[in-house]
């Protein structure tokens, strides 16, 4: 090639690769060709307007003074809602500038949240920094030269007080924003869109708004996200802000969290579906984990959502949705550590590896280890650093996690159906059903009646004190409005409970309302609300007629129906709700103890004939019923134990043999429904015949451990005629013996459900005296999951010859909290005398 | 197939340019593409797979980034023959997608990544033997990718022949092969580790291969060292004596690999860690051994803060500890105060925290092995009462090499006190 043409050449491609550069990467211009580059930040692109409603109600300098700002726009609502009537309010919000009227109302109500949030917070981060600050001088007066284990200890100590100096010079509260030229521009723009003002009203658990603002006004100063062209990008820094203000976080850390989230999407690494998803979820998006370093004391490697723990995981799990459900596997289950130290000393597990891997939560646990505390925040984490929503959530002992996959909350590394989730769409409400209820909440299809009712609500509220009569008027409307509001519900029941008005005739309307509107659809959901809110007022308010309480309380059983929104979904799994927890509660209200008072027959009877026919309930309720009688005095128990196979079977006087048949039936419906609670509690109502049989099985000689089958529960591939369910539980217990026996069943299989998780050291197998040839080519498989797909063989046991076959799993010690007996071929009936699993139980 | 302009001009049209002004030839091999598995098989030939695996329009840039991989010149001339197959992974996985892809794939089983975009690589009988993934794949940097695709099936073809001639071979040298084989770095091992030893163990009973040990995961002879450090039976050494010394044993035995070395200092130094609490030299003296072995690797990494945490015994500044004052014999003293001129140098006994008193016997100083000077009285600082906390050293010539000593003098198992010891310097 000639001079020339290289010439030319080389123009031809520095003009091309500018080009390229101009276009798509401007940084690398930015460096390369600072005279070419476009200018950056939100504040040099000429901003497109996110379409929607705007009208300026009150200019930014009334919020100067919030209170006079406060009255005024009351002085507008009052103008043209006269007596709050529901019809008149409904009709008044018709109007998209009054909407508005109402939001910026709320958004000054909220106001009073943020003054007292941030006092605590103060005194959180000034209690704080009085305690560094003594740690530092306390490691300086030895005198001698500092160890480096102490300078390093000390210089990250100045750098946490330079963060909590740094937070406690920034703006708060309202007032303070609205002199700064900065914060009054945000205030302007948010309380004057109707779309914005409602995200920060409406969408969810109401946050202090002082400190909203003040994020979002930092979050603007940055120049990294673009709040007034795009809409993602808005919302991404409106749920930051929401989320962090909500739980008191750090102000810097929303604003480094928001642009983690905004560079995501514009780099096209976030889930696509982000765009998409209500609101709500794009809060629980960007608020999941998101403690940082400046709240009072948190610091390190907890922070599982801090940035550089997303990073890592944005850069190392970019996974589909289905995918993220198995995320946490990604990180070694390590109790403890390549240096022994075991997890629950954290400060000991992670320390050798801090300064390398930095305080990155989720790169500590991927490369050195966790149990399920550790995993289910890298599982949840991930998810979030993809744009997907996720919590944790904590289970008896256990730690796991909820994905959205789809339109579908999947549970995942779940070990139980008794999960709390650790974020709450309704703040103190930690029950599953609270997604799914959210999920019908904020639909498009619901999503007007929600906004109705929220800003009824929201009125309602800015009353509660100088018009306690109205008040209560309007959130019955805003729950009318939108009987699935339980932010309405919840509201109005504290309301009734701290105001004169509520008396206990009120709450008990209350409780009739959520029986009518609430329970059938979500009575875990009616539950807590009774729980927390109602029966603590009513208990307090000594109500006097007993009969209306009860019948309002039996009432609640009468509307029950599936065990919750996801039952059908879940139901090999769960599909259940801590029942146990609402019956004990109304028992107590109504002044029966129920291991003492020969009312307690009574209550039972009506309660399980109430439900009489919802097999689900009848057997949590008998569950719990047989945890009672074992506390009774002989006496009591007849009479009890009469009311609860009465209350099961219809009412009717049972034989011994129908007795068994309705145990029989009970015991399978345990099984079917996983319900291992109840299961195991009707062990003690078995006839003694299964539980102390004349020719007991000799217990066979363990394996090294313990026996961790012992409180499982089975579930076989299929019941038959040979089949006695009343002989399950023996079937898992040394020196008693059971039996279960399938149907002609290819594939036949029995499961054992242990109550933990377990490291398994060995399998102990009992066979039938006969018919051995069904017992040919049996597999002993584990899992952690139980799900179809998770089944993992540990042991092929070929012929069966044997009564006693030992399944020694000494070297590999597999972790699992199912054991499954598979008998390939078939179609042939699978039946066992004994299953005796030994191991140690995992963390 | 489509692209975005820039993408194209940066990965495919400027690499096409520039072999054009420059002239290069080896760029120019095509690629063997194909849909499904059954197209595969009529071009599949020895080196196999990949499977450029992306996501089905749930990002906006692992498709591109794939899609310029594959066109890349430089990429398809470092994946020699393989063929290339595209992987779509959906958000969901939906009962018709996986019938879907049964169909698609056949007997093909496309492993799962735990990052996407990902390049998988199989061998020619459909075996995962390598995933690339990671920041480069992100960034579509073809030299990079074609690099590790490169490096992985070079690795591939050694591990294909070693394991050809193990088929034919028995015994020890069948042992042997599969070890190498599995011991090849950078690529998947044929087959689980613990399959490979137990085969291994049959082949090798007396293990003079050395491959069935040297194939235990690091981490299992942590499980295993300490399992023996919990036992707790009482007609016995103490677990963790036991514990220690069979690291020690397997340190001395030349057959493992430095991974595994690595792992064998970390228990140690976590089992004197515990249960020593004088032993500062001694971790500081592994952690260093550790460090050596790899200086780049996360455990290697991981010996400067090993060092610091806990390689620093007692300190005047950090104080003692239950476990510090425990100690019958003299504890030396780390952070050396400085002794620049003769004096009379005053060390008071501060009492931090704690129910018990904590006793001293006496204070010594050494220049070298030679005492220098010593206050010896009993002293002690407790929760009600203190008495004799100073100790006084009269130093009249400045140690070259000092070390500083103190006696604790504790009662039975009272130790519960921590506190630390100021310093007076002549003036």
């Amino acid at each position: 090639m000639s001079a020339g043409n290289k010439f030319f050449v080389g123009v031809l491609l520095f003009g091309v690769a500018a080009g390229y550069m101009y276009s798509e990467k401007p940084e690398l211009l930015q460096k390369y060709l600072p005279g070419f580059s476009k200018k950056s930040g939100s504040s040099s692109k000429k901003a497109q307007a996110i379409p929607g409603f705007r009208k300026q109600i009150l200019p930014a300098s009334d919020w100067k003074q919030p209170q006079l700002a406060q009255q005024k726009l009351q002085a507008i609502i009052d103008r043209q809602v006269k007596n709050a009537d529901p019809a008149e309010v409904q009709n008044f919000l018709k109007k998209p500038e009054n909407q508005l009227t109402v939001n910026d109302l709320s958004i000054l109500h909220a106001q009073e949240i943020t003054k007292e949030s941030e006092k605590n917070l103060h005194n959180t981060r000034q209690e704080a920094l009085d305690k560094i600050q003594k740690e530092i001088e306390s490691s300086e007066k030895a005198g001698a030269p500092l160890s480096e284990r102490a300078k390093v200890a000390n210089q990250k100590r100045s750098e946490r007080i330079a963060a909590i100096q740094k937070e406690f010079s920034l703006p708060a509260t309202v007032e303070e924003l609205a002199k700064d030229p900065e914060g009054a521009k945000i205030i302007n723009a948010v309380t004057s869109d109707l779309e914005w003002s409602d995200q920060i009203a409406n969408s969810g658990e109401t946050a202090p708004t002082g400190q909203v603002l003040s994020t979002l006004a930092l979050i603007d100063k940055s120049g990294k996200v673009d709040l007034f062209g795009s809409r993602v990008e808005r919302d991404i820094a409106t749920a930051t802000a929401l989320e962090f203000a909500r739980s008191g976080w750090s102000k810097q850390d929303a604003v480094d969290r928001a642009i983690f989230h905004v560079n995501a999407w514009r780099s096209g690494k976030m889930n696509k579906s982000f765009e998409k998803l209500p609101f709500w979820q794009k809060r629980m998006v960007c608020g999941l984990k998101g403690r940082g370093l400046v709240e009072g004391v948190t610091t390190g490697n907890d922070s599982a959502g801090n940035v550089r723990s997303l990073t890592f995981s944005q850069e190392n799990a970019h996974l589909p949705s289905y995918r993220l459900t198995g995320a946490c596997w990604q990180a070694p289950y390590r109790l403890n550590n390549i240096y022994g130290d075991v997890i629950h000393n954290s400060a000991a597990y992670f320390a050798p590896f801090q300064d390398t891997l930095g305080v990155q939560f989720n790169s500590l646990t991927r490369n050195v280890g966790g149990v399920c505390g550790g995993l289910s925040h890298y599982g949840a984490t991930t998810a979030a650093a993809n744009g997907v929503p996720a919590t944790t959530a904590g289970e008896p002992a256990h730690c796991s996690y909820v994905v959205r996959v789809g339109a579908k909350w999947v549970p995942s590394y779940s070990l139980s159906w008794q999960r709390g989730l650790h974020w709450q769409v309704f703040q103190g409400n930690n029950k599953y059903s609270a997604l799914h209820m959210a999920d019908k909440l904020f639909s498009d299809a619901e999503m007007d009646k929600t906004r109705a009712s929220q800003s009824i609500r929201n009125l309602a509220s800015t009353m509660e004190k100088s018009a306690p009569e109205q008040a209560d008027k309007l959130y019955q409307a805003a729950i009318q409005t939108q009987p699935i509001n339980y932010y309405a519900w919840r509201d109005y029941a504290n309301f009734l409970a701290s105001n004169p008005i509520g008396t206990s005739q009120k709450l008990v309307e209350l409780c009739d309302m959520a029986n009518n509107l609430l329970v059938g659809a979500y009575p875990e959901m009616a539950a807590a609300l009774l729980q927390s809110s109602v029966f603590p007022a009513l208990q307090k308010a000594q109500h006097t007629d007993k009969e209306a309480l009860k019948k309002v309380l039996l009432d609640f059983w009468k509307h029950v129906n599936l065990m919750g929104p996801d039952a059908e979904w879940d139901k090999s799994f769960n599909g259940r709700w801590n029942v146990e927890d609402l019956i004990g509660a109304q028992a107590k209200l109504l002044g029966i103890d129920m291991a003492k008072d020969p009312a307690n027959a009574d209550f039972m009877r009506s309660v399980l004939s109430t439900v009489s026919g919802k097999t689900a309930y009848t057997t949590a309720l008998l569950s719990w019923a047989n945890t009672i009688y074992e506390k009774m005095t002989p006496n009591l128990q007849r009479s009890f134990l009469n009311a609860m196979i009465q209350g099961a079977t219809g009412g009717a006087q049972t034989s011994d043999e129908d007795r068994e048949k309705m145990l029989n039936s009970v015991i399978l419906a345990a099984e079917k429904s996983g319900d291992l609670k109840s299961f195991n509690a009707l062990a003690s109502s078995l006839p003694s015949s299964y539980t102390h049989p004349a020719r007991p099985l000799p217990k066979p000689t363990p394996f090294p451990g313990k026996l961790v089958s012992r409180g499982g529960m089975i579930l076989a591939s299929s019941t038959s005629g040979y089949d006695h369910p009343c002989a399950h539980w023996g079937l898992l217990e040394p020196g008693v013996g059971g039996s279960f026996h399938t149907g002609k069943d290819k594939d036949a299989w029995v499961r054992i459900t242990l109550p933990k998780q377990a490291n398994l050291t060995g399998v102990v197998l009992r066979t039938t005296d006969g018919n051995l040839h069904r017992l040919n080519n049996m597999v002993v498989q584990v899992s952690e999951t139980g799900r179809d797909n998770d089944w993992h063989n540990v042991a092929e046991l070929g012929t069966c010859k044997e009564k006693l076959i030992r399944v020694d799993l000494g070297t590999a010690h597999p972790l699992a909290k199912y054991v499954r007996i598979l008998r390939k071929g078939g179609p042939e009936f699978f039946h066992l005398l004994g299953i005796y699993v030994y191991g140690n139980p995992a963390a | 197939m489509t692209y975005s302009f820039p993408t194209l001009m940066k990965n495919v049209i400027l690499p096409g340019l520039i072999a054009l002004v420059v002239g290069a030839p080896e760029l120019t091999a095509a690629p063997q593409i194909a849909e499904t598995y059954e197209a595969a098989q009529a071009i599949l030939q020895d080196d196999g797979y990949i499977l450029f695996a992306y996501a089905e329009d749930w990002d906006t840039y692992s498709k591109e980034v794939c899609d310029v991989l594959m066109a890349s010149p430089v990429v398809q001339q470092a994946a020699g023959n393989a063929v290339f197959m595209r992987v779509p992974i959906p958000d969901e996985l939906t009962e018709e997608r996986k019938k879907a892809d049964a169909v698609r794939y056949g007997k093909l089983r496309v492993p799962d990544a735990n990052n996407y975009p990902a390049l998988l690589m199989l061998t020619k009988s459909g075996r995962h033997y390598a995933t690339i993934t990671g920041p480069y794949m992100m960034k579509a940097d073809p030299e990079k990718v074609a690099a590790e695709i490169s490096k992985a099936l070079q690795s591939m073809r050694n591990q294909e022949e070693l394991l050809t001639k193990a088929q034919s071979a028995n015994g020890i040298e069948k042992a042997k092969l599969l070890g190498e084989a599995a011991l090849i770095p950078g690529i998947n091992p044929p087959d689980a580790p613990r399959k490979l030893i137990q085969q291994i163990n049959k082949l090798d009973p007396r293990g003079e291969t050395g491959y069935a040990r040297k194939l235990v995961p690091p981490f299992d002879l942590s499980m295993e060292i300490f399992a023996i450090e919990s036992q707790k039976d009482t007609s016995k050494p103490h677990g963790w004596e036991t514990a220690l010394k069979t690291a020690e044993k397997y340190l001395k035995d030349t057959v493992y690999t430095n991974e595994q070395r690595q792992a064998l200092y970390a228990i140690s130094i976590g089992i004197l860690r515990r249960h020593v609490p004088t032993s500062a030299a001694r971790i500081r003296k592994l952690a260093r051994q550790m460090q050596k072995l790899d200086p780049d690797s996360d455990l290697g990494k991981s010996a400067g803060t090993v060092i610091r945490e806990w390689g620093t015994g007692l300190t005047l500044a950090e104080g003692w500890t239950p476990g510090i004052i425990a100690e019958k014999k003299p504890v030396e003293v780390d952070d050396i105060p400085p002794f620049t001129k003769p004096g009379t140098y005053t060390f008071t006994l501060v009492r931090d925290r704690g129910n018990h008193n904590c006793n001293v016997a006496a204070i010594s100083l050494y220049d070298g092995k030679k005492l220098i000077a010593e206050d010896r009285h009993e002293g002690f600082v407790g929760p009600n009462k203190s008495e004799n906390t100073e100790y006084k050293l009269e130093v009249s010539t400045v140690p070259s090499s000092p070390h500083l000593f103190i006696q604790f003098n504790q009662k039975g198992s009272a130790n519960n006190s921590w506190g630390h010891i100021s310093l007076s310097s002549p003036q």
